[in-house]
């Protein structure tokens, strides 16, 4: 109370402060400058000078955004005015539409508190979205979609597990079209969600497609399509001077390395150099004579990387009628988006079609649907260890990657390589090898309600809605590896996939009454009932009888497994709101869920939320002359319980994969037997909800007629009892225990400005900037438990570590003496044995900035990222370091120095002299290497639009757009953001991912 | 009108409830959340969980990286591979000392052990109640588990372990665990006893080690007991004699080795081929080669062969050669999907026999004769290689009363097909003895030198799961820069006098 107090006279001295400058005038030049140097460079001094273009402006447009309505939870329209926790909302012509093809990408950079971590460029590539840090250790912190008032599913259905290899898999949210988007809320606080209950712990993105608004007498149709080129968004270019080998003095092509002499001095080595054998000039490369290609070659400089990646394309094409009836609305639209990606094979295409019809019948009765079917399908390639690029990044610049043959001449299973066979050739694998992910899905609801007015003026209602949906969907995925795959040397096929289907029903009533002038009244209750069906499987068979025929028919060993889970969740809820004299807003929620997935006892949650607006400008003080037009504070609480997936004790067939194994050597049932073994997770009986409280509190303002708009909010987050899978002990037996632990607690800070800058019949100019800051704290995790896995390999994995932030980079780090200086073994660097937290991944904060401005017939739009700080491990760049393929490793291949740290046997200094290249090996052979800054400047999106002349009823336009296109980052050689996972680790853990893209292209819309 | 509006709101109210809650009763929520593709613990018959005990054990903890990586210290192959398998052959404490590395076999190991103690369980209590051959066979896999475990890792987890009860198991004194591990073993041998003289068969086909055999359990059961016994003859000298009458009353029994035949190339490969062909880290080393060279052994063509067509046979243990991979050759068998893997091998006990003598002052010349024929045949068959007869006769002619160390010679090639684990024991042992019958070369062994500080493990680091979720693990294991580097100054307790 103290610091309320405080903060409140803070903030009356600012506003009096405000008030003072406005009245006078020698003073205004200076509040303005003072305000335009945060961010808006000199536009504001233009608008204060020139009084009569302020005059020009379209007052009742601002006033317009004051009653402005925002969607809620359950699809409940609110004045934004009112509301007591932030909301942030998007309209759809404020994403990056074009050229985009997931909602992810479409929204990156545009809202605070909303952290989106893309896995890469490539087609299909899930992306991590987190609002206000995460909640669950290790279960999905993804919110909750929303569309049209049916919640959708969006998460992976298959996790990428530790994520060391194998292609990454799409997360359900490339169903949806960007394109369909009318606005998009984001209801980022738990008393913002409460009403959506055990789902909406993480947050609520609801979504609204396009529809009709204008009433007109004929449908508009609108016709867009853009095509665009992706190129790599950051190229690496690895060293062309050394060969293969391990050391200076020999080349070997037999190495994992390029650490051999100089490409030009290959004829002269000692024994594989044609000066001495009677081929000058030249030297011999068995893998050559293997292609059957004449052996001897003259040494030559090969771009390998260039030569593999290819410019991607995108096309996007919607088509869609759209009217308003005098009692009914209706829209259609079907969408095509394709895209090949950087990396040959990789693609996707996705049709959606979609249909939505509202029908007033009478006064009191409405109804209306909307469907949706979606139809996707993604060709992706394997990262980490069975990389494609991993060979193509490490080809050494001698050998011709492309140009080599790729297989034994007459045997296409024996494949060659300038890298031993342990890993595929990249054009081998291209040739031979699928992941594949396709998905058929329908979505969509229908719903009736029921008006009812009454009381001596009209002045109540009673609105009663009835809402049913379903989202059913199946995907049939698929991995081929031919036979003579590194992977499997035998081949194999696995087709896997779940169907889904989802059946939701929302049944609310809605009181609305005002009483005399200054009050007025909401009441409702509802329930809801969510209920799923999950079928799971999967076919594998391997050792095919022959190469040319990957398919199942063509296997000898097979394998299935099917598992079915159900659950359903029944609801109840209800909420109270009362305003008065709009000025001051109170509101309050309570939800009960009943959740199948708890034990017997422990199935009821319930969860509380309140929130209070008070829009002080309504005070007398504020009304006449004030500089600020709007101002509110804003503060809430909330509770929201989450379950987990109890089952009993259980047993399973074993399987035999992982570690060291490329493959399932052992696969159940052996010679018609089969075995049973404990399940490694126990279940805890006694499991209980796992809590999230939620403090939030902000401050809306807005200035200068609206033209300013700054929202800040600050909220803090307290998740208890935990339900996760606590990892044991394997001394247990076990490897989890799926029970409450643990503890996180998060502070977060939005900011968010708009601006106004110009606005003119013929020009126009708002500027905008988000900044959030957060600081996820792992205060305990569970007796005993000091960090959990999220993913990884056995050094370095991304962990949970009690006391850091969440989530933290775990590996092998450098020996240190006590002043911080390397400890150094035969001067060489050493590594501890066990593994430490090496870094959070956290960043300081992440921003977005946003432009769009208009002259006349030509607009532009422009979004830039700022990441500043973070940490993420990347593989790519320690192993190329480590082999000696990087530019950086070029000083390092010849030579000896003595380097500087503490000998570790002495506690001197160190004195021993070591080759360049051992020290250099030895450095990037410890994790800790491999940690860089995440910081980076990127261009989201810049779209030049220019409209044509109306004709007839035709409005034309015509843009160009670039995207992601990378300005700066800490991080050598890639882009930052290309990474591993689709969960909780993904953005902070790469090596060799698919890498992310840069995109150019252009397209027109018409409208008529 | 007012009253219609309060009606309707009362109507609604109870409508929305009823709805709501027909849907979720106690009961009916049960039945949705029931798992109906996966059976409940206690409702398995055990005989399906001896399958995979009896695998897992064979594939993970004895023929897994345990032994991969020990084969690098007792220098029986050469880890190369530019990889983790490099870093062992240079002894490089980022692998060999970091709890990482053995993570999933510990686990795995455990979990197996898990398995096995329901077993035990469900034969004293459960459904399998009175099967006193499942519960001797569970008996024996128990005793191989823990052994494998405490003589790798020293003290560890046991009395408090397998409890999900027991979050944080406390851990035991490799002492108590040597003793309760052969109390346990006699218990199995009256088990197996009281079966065979109940004429009890109920294992069939599930029991892949045997085919339900009880007899060839209790053979087994002796000679584990014989291992066991000389395992701690450093502290015990008397269980030499003991050893060796266990390990007579295992012959007597009929044992013919602990083999694991299942294996077929389709659907079970062997652990050491499926590492070899998933990483080809695993080469010959010089070190057996040299053994074998002056015994002009005919193993030597089968361990040592030319698989890359690089020239290169074999390496020298710590050579630069184990950064480069598809380079050392490889012994034959691994790349054999269909070699057997051995819990203990009819050669191994017959050395364990013809030692036994030779330390006690007898003839041991048959034992070891019968140990190096054994040991042939295992090298040929594993290997698809036939050795002709005549030239195994005239090997095994060429030793005349064979002296202590050419029997722990002998053993050492012998368990270079896949007993490696067996082989770091003797290793350790004999030290502690103060005897070195195998001259070890791998330069790394010391760090910078001759006067270097050791590099050889004398034991292997915990598994990573208990060092970060068991802080009894966690505080053996130790903390800061010298974390795990115990495994370099302290000998086990089995291991010294």
């Amino acid at each position: 109370m103290k610091y309320f107090n405080k903060i409140l006279a803070y903030f009356v001295g600012f506003v009096k402060f405000a008030k003072r400058l406005h009245y006078n005038d020698s003073m205004k030049q200076k509040s303005i400058f003072l305000l335009s140097s945060l961010f808006f460079s000199t536009s504001f001094s233009i608008y204060a000078q020139n009084p009569e273009l302020k005059d020009s402006l379209n007052k009742d447009s601002f006033n317009a955004t004051l009653d402005e309505v925002v969607v809620t939870a359950l699809g409940i329209n609110k004045e934004r005015k009112g509301l007591g926790y932030s909301v942030s909302n998007l309209d759809g012509s404020d994403l990056n539409i074009n050229g985009a093809t997931s909602i992810s990408g479409a929204i990156q950079g545009k809202v605070s508190g909303v952290d989106i971590r893309p896995s890469s460029g490539s087609p299909g590539a899930s992306a991590q979205v987190v609002i206000r840090g995460a909640r669950s250790f290790s279960d999905s912190n993804r919110p909750l979609y929303v569309i049209d008032g049916m919640p959708v599913a969006a998460n992976p259905d298959y996790s990428t597990g530790n994520s060391t290899r194998g292609a990454n898999l799409a997360d359900r949210s490339i169903d949806f079209n960007p394109e369909d988007i009318e606005s998009i809320s984001f209801l980022k606080g738990q008393a913002a969600s409460a009403l959506y209950g055990i789902r909406a712990s993480n947050g609520v993105v609801i979504i609204t497609t396009k529809r009709a608004r204008k009433k007109e007498n004929r449908p508009t149709v609108t016709f867009s399509t853009n095509l665009s080129a992706e190129i790599l968004s950051r190229r690496f270019h690895p060293q062309d001077l050394y060969s293969q080998g391990t050391k200076l003095s020999a080349f070997d092509p037999n190495a994992a390395s390029n650490w051999g002499p100089l490409i030009s001095s290959l004829p002269d080595d000692s024994k594989y150099g044609g000066n001495s054998q009677g081929h000058p000039g030249k030297y011999y490369n068995p893998k050559l004579e293997q292609a059957g290609l004449d052996p001897w070659v003259t040494p030559a400089i090969h771009d390998n990387i260039g030569d593999f990646f290819n410019t991607g394309f995108t096309e996007n094409t919607s088509f869609s009628i759209t009217q308003a009836l005098e009692n009914a609305t209706y829209s259609f639209g079907i969408n095509n988006t394709y895209q090949s990606g950087v990396v040959p094979t990789t693609d996707m295409n996705r049709w959606n079609v979609r249909g939505l019809v509202d029908w007033t019948l009478s006064k009191s009765w409405k109804t209306g649907f909307s469907a949706n079917f979606v139809s996707s399908s993604i060709h992706s390639a394997p990262t980490a260890n069975n990389a494609i690029v991993n060979t193509v990044y490490q080809a050494p610049a001698e050998y011709d990657l492309k140009g080599t043959p790729y297989h034994v001449p007459g045997d296409p299973t024996k494949q060659v390589s300038y890298r031993p066979t342990v890993y595929d050739n990249p054009y081998w694998e291209l040739a031979n090898n699928e992941y594949y992910q396709h998905t058929v899905r329908g979505f969509g609801n229908a719903y009736l309600e029921y008006l009812l007015k009454f009381g001596a003026e009209n002045d109540m209602s009673l609105r009663i809605r009835e809402q049913a949906g379903l989202d059913v969907y199946t995907t049939s995925d698929s991995d081929v590896l031919e036979k003579g795959s590194a992977g499997s040397n035998g081949g194999s096929i696995s087709n896997y996939g779940v169907t889904k289907n989802i059946f939701n029903n929302l049944l609310t009533a809605n009181y609305n009454a005002l009483f005399g002038e200054d009050f007025d009244f909401d009441a409702m209750i509802g329930s809801e009932i969510e209920n799923r069906n999950n079928r799971w499987r999967s076919y594998t068979g391997s050792n095919f009888s022959f190469f040319g025929l990957p398919t199942m028919g063509n296997a000898t060993v097979y394998t299935s497994h099917e598992y079915i889970s159900r659950s359903r969740t029944v609801g109840f809820f209800g909420s109270l709101s009362l305003a008065w004299k709009s000025m001051i807003y109170l509101n309050a929620t309570g939800r009960s869920d009943i959740v199948s997935s708890m034990p017997r006892n422990h199935r009821t949650f319930f969860y509380p939320s309140v929130s209070l607006a008070w829009v002080f400008t309504e005070l007398p003080a504020f009304r006449a002359g004030s500089v600020l037009d709007f101002g509110k504070l804003r503060v809430s609480f909330a509770e929201v319980g989450q379950g987990g997936s109890y089952k009993e004790n259980y047993m399973i067939v074993p399987t035999y994969s992982g570690g060291m194994f490329t493959y399932s050597p052992v696969v159940y049932p052996i010679n018609g037997l089969d075995s049973y073994v404990p399940y490694q997770q126990v279940y805890d009986p006694n499991l209980r909800p796992q809590n999230t409280r939620n403090i939030e509190w902000g401050l809306d303002l807005e200035m200068f007629d609206h033209r300013l708009k700054i929202g800040y909010t600050m909220a803090y987050q307290d998740v208890k009892d935990q339900i996760f899978s606590i990892p044991s002990a394997g001394s247990t037996g076990y490897r989890y225990m799926l029970s409450n632990a643990g503890r996180i607690c998060t502070w977060s800070n939005e900011i968010e400005i708009s601006g106004t800058i110009l606005r003119h019949p013929d020009y126009e100019l708002n500027v905008g900037m988000n900044l959030s800051t957060l600081d996820n704290k792992v205060v305990s995790l569970a007796p005993g438990v000091e960090s959990i896995m999220l993913g990884g390999f056995t050094s370095p994995q991304i962990r949970a570590e009690e006391g850091h932030t969440y989530p933290s980079i775990y590996g092998t780090a450098f020996q240190r003496a006590e002043n911080g200086e390397l400890l150094l073994s035969k001067g060489l660097p050493v590594a501890t044995a066990g593994s430490i937290c090496i870094a959070d991944c956290a960043p300081d904060f992440i921003s977005g900035f946003n432009l769009n401005g208009r002259w006349k017939r030509i607009s532009i739009a422009a979004s830039l990222s700022w990441q500043k700080g973070g940490n993420m491990y990347h593989g790519t760049n320690m192993t190329l370091n480590y082999v000696g393929a990087t530019k950086e490793s070029i000083p390092w291949h010849e030579g000896t120095f003595v380097a500087e740290g503490i000998d570790v046997a002495t506690g001197e200094k160190n004195t021993v002299e070591v080759d360049r290249q051992k020290y250099y090996q030895a450095y990037y052979a410890i994790t800790e290497s491999g940690v860089y800054d995440m910081s980076f400047v990127k261009l989201r999106d810049i779209t030049l639009t220019y409209r044509l002349p109306k004709f007839g009823n035709f409005n034309f336009d015509i843009f160009a757009f670039a995207h992601n296109v990378l300005l700066w980052s800490k991080l050598p050689n890639f882009d930052p953001e290309s990474s591993q996972g689709n969960g909780n680790m993904g953005g902070y853990f790469e090596r060799f991912s698919m890498p992310a893209t840069t995109s150019i292209g252009g397209g027109f819309k018409v409208t008529f | 009108m007012k009253r219609n509006i309060s009606y309707t709101i009362y109507l609604l109210a109870t409508l929305i409830a009823a709805v709501g809650f027909t849907g979720c009763t106690e009961s009916i929520m049960d039945d949705i959340n029931k798992n109906t593709s996966n059976p409940p613990v206690s409702s398995v018959d055990a005989r399906f969980q001896l399958t995979n005990a009896i695998m897992s054990m064979a594939f993970t903890t004895y023929g897994g990286l345990y032994s991969w990586t020990v084969a690098s210290y007792t220098e029986q192959i050469f880890g190369d591979g530019g990889a983790q398998m490099m870093y062992a052959e240079m002894r490089d404490p980022i692998v060999t000392a970091a709890p990482t590395t053995f993570n999933n076999e510990w686990n795995n190991t455990y979990h197996n052990l898990l398995n096995i103690s329901q077993i035990i369980d469900k034969c004293e209590n459960g459904v399998n109640k009175g099967q006193e051959d499942l519960l001797g066979m569970a008996r024996v896999l128990k005793v191989l588990g823990f052994q494998a475990l405490t003589e790798l890792h020293g003290d560890i987890p046991f009395s408090e372990a397998l409890n999900d009860g027991i979050k944080n198991p406390k851990l035991d004194s490799q002492e108590k665990i040597y003793q309760s591990l052969l109390a346990e073993i006699d218990k199995a041998i009256e088990s197996l006893n009281k079966a065979i003289s109940g004429s009890q068969s109920s294992c069939g086909a599930q029991d892949i080690l045997y085919g339900g055999n009880v007899k060839k359990w209790l053979g087994l059961a002796y000679a584990v007991k014989a291992r066991l016994l000389l395992d701690g003859s450093v502290r015990f000298p008397t269980n030499i004699q003991n050893a060796l009458a266990s390990a007579e009353a295992a012959i007597s029994e009929g044992f013919s080795g602990a083999e694991l035949s299942i294996f077929n190339g389709v659907d079970a490969d062997n652990s050491w081929a499926a590492f070899f062909r998933s990483r080809h880290y695993s080469g010959s080393s010089e070190t057996v080669v040299k053994l074998m060279e002056v015994r002009n052994d005919p193993r030597l063509a089968i361990y040592a062969t030319d698989y890359f067509d690089s020239g290169i046979l074999y390496a020298a243990p710590g050579s630069s050669l184990a950064s480069t991979i598809d380079n050392v050759g490889a012994p034959a068998w691994v790349s054999n999907e269909a070699a057997t893997i051995h819990l203990l091998s009819e050669a191994s006990l017959r050395f364990i026999m013809a030692e036994c003598k030779a330390r006690l002052g007898m003839d041991a010349t048959e034992d070891f004769k019968q140990g190096v024929r054994s040991s042939l045949r295992d090298y040929s068959n594993s290997a698809r290689i036939a050795i002709e007869d005549s030239d195994v006769d005239s090997y095994v002619l060429s030793f005349d009363k064979p002296d202590l160390k050419e029997i722990m010679v002998q053993k050492y090639l012998s368990q270079s097909r896949d007993e490696q684990i067996e082989t770091y024991n003797d290793l350790r042992r004999c030290m502690a003895n103060g005897e070195e019958y195998i001259h070890l070369t791998n330069p790394n062994n010391k760090d910078g030198g001759d006067n270097g500080e050791n590099r050889w493990p004398y034991s292997l680091p915990y598994g990573n799961s208990d060092v970060v979720s068991n802080p009894n693990v966690a505080a053996a294991f130790g903390t800061g820069n010298s974390a795990g580097y115990y495994i370099f100054k302290q000998p086990l307790w089995l291991f010294t006098k």
